[in-house]
């Protein structure tokens, strides 16, 4: 009985040294975009059973909000058909003429651009707090670090690490994140974006007398391998400058409602 | 909290738990999110040998980063210390009830969060500080029913 004191103390050493051990296993396996095995493993067997709470909060939401609103669920969905119908025109059109582009850029033998094709995916986890999410999509489905992850409206963020059958993606708050970016306007102003918060970004700007203002709208500059150009991440709600160290920011509100995500597109 | 049972009762709650946090904000209250993992942890680590704790907090920690992709080594870290700490505090001798076990898992979750800001990149002080009593707050209070619970199934092993 009195070596158990002891015995707890080795327990906790132990268990402390093995934590360190698996953060550098996963800092090593996230440096070549993968997440370490035991985290697939991990993922595999809890990422179904978050779905599905998921699932069943959005079916008690739906419920709530059909018996809070049955006329609007109506118009809702009188318009959605609309929508889509319009939809369907818009993307013939779009895709002649983005077979038009291809067809001119292997002319004149440019690569392909990215981010054509894409994968719907749900997102299985959410975690605001660590600029994360986790979706039902992986390797299996083309997907691999570094691609764009677009909601209905904006830049969310980049896949991080993608196992078979889910993946990561590091949301645009995060301010580990650095990506290309730029102010929309003739000509337009680029920089390198950050996360700050949910409802923060900054981007700085390589050019100190880069014309912008509050309202502009900040797309990705398309300086990347995997993240097409003109995909739109937010507003400028504020220019800062600063005299002295040559500096010229602005705070970006980000268009994709980050704290609420649940279905995305992965862009390939 | 011992054999098969316990084990078993320990990794079912715990796997719950890390599945749970991946809706945490969708079950938010006044914009505070709870840390599922953290509170079982903590609250299983009452019943068991601060050994036990230690080992109940590295599985949650594990398993919340394996789930998050977050850092891996500060989650399974910081929850270790959480659960050995949880467990350690019987030696106190206060008479367990489920305030105290409610008291003791937000302190718990104070300490696991603080080690956070300790961490880069560097994070607003103010913004951080509430975030951390509120998940304090909500782990607390999950803590009561959960510990009410357990306590009908598991016997608290001796300080």
């Amino acid at each position: 009985m009195r070596q158990r004191p002891q015995r707890d103390w080795v327990w906790l050493l132990a268990l402390l040294a093995l934590s360190l051990l698996t953060g550098s296993v996963q800092r090593r396996a996230a440096a070549e975009g993968e997440a370490p095995w035991f985290a697939g493993f991990v993922r595999g067997a809890l990422v179904p059973l978050a779905s599905f709470i998921g699932r069943a909060l959005d079916a008690r939401d739906a419920w709530l909000f059909g018996i809070a609103s049955a006329p609007e669920v109506l118009r809702l969905r009188a318009e959605n058909a609309r929508l889509r119908a319009a939809v369907a025109l818009y993307d013939e059109r779009v895709s002649e003429l983005l077979g038009e582009v291809d067809a001119l850029r292997r002319f004149v033998s440019l690569p392909p651009v990215p981010g054509r094709s894409r994968v719907a995916a749900d997102v299985a986890a959410s975690f605001p707090s660590e600029n994360r999410l986790v979706l039902s999509v992986g390797r299996r489905h083309g997907v691999r670090p570094g691609m764009p992850v677009v909601d209905g409206n904006a830049l969310v963020g980049l896949v991080r690490d993608a196992g078979e059958r889910s993946c990561t993606v590091e949301m645009v708050s995060s301010p580990t994140l650095r990506l290309g970016a730029m102010a929309l306007r003739n000509p337009p102003a680029a920089g390198l974006l950050r996360g700050e918060s949910l409802t923060k970004l900054i981007l700085e700007f390589l050019d100190f007398n880069a014309p912008v203002a509050n309202n502009d709208l900040v797309v990705t500059s398309g300086f990347s391998e995997r993240v097409p150009r003109g995909i739109p991440i937010g507003r400028i709600f504020q220019v800062e400058e600063s005299r002295e160290f040559g500096s010229r920011r602005s705070q970006v509100f980000p268009l994709a409602n980050l704290g609420a995500v649940r279905e995305v597109w992965v862009l390939r | 909290m011992k054999g098969w049972g316990g084990f078993l009762t320990a990794a079912a709650l715990l796997a719950v738990a890390a599945a749970l946090q991946g809706v945490a904000t969708r079950l938010a209250v006044l914009g505070a999110s709870a840390d599922y993992p953290l509170t079982v942890a903590c609250t299983l680590a009452l019943f068991g040998r601060p050994a036990g704790g230690a080992v109940l907090g590295f599985a949650a920690g594990f398993l919340h980063g394996c789930v998050v992709g977050a850092n891996l080594g500060y989650l399974a870290f910081s929850r270790t210390l959480a659960g050995y700490a949880s467990s350690a505090s019987r030696s106190l001798e206060v008479r367990l009830s489920p305030l105290v076990a409610a008291l003791t898992v937000a302190v718990c979750t104070i300490g696991a969060e603080a080690l956070e800001l300790l961490l880069p990149p560097a994070k607003p002080l103010l913004g951080s500080l509430g975030d951390t009593i509120g998940t304090a707050t909500y782990n607390g209070v999950l803590a009561i029913p959960l510990y009410a619970l357990l306590s009908r199934f598991l016997r608290p092993a001796r300080p």
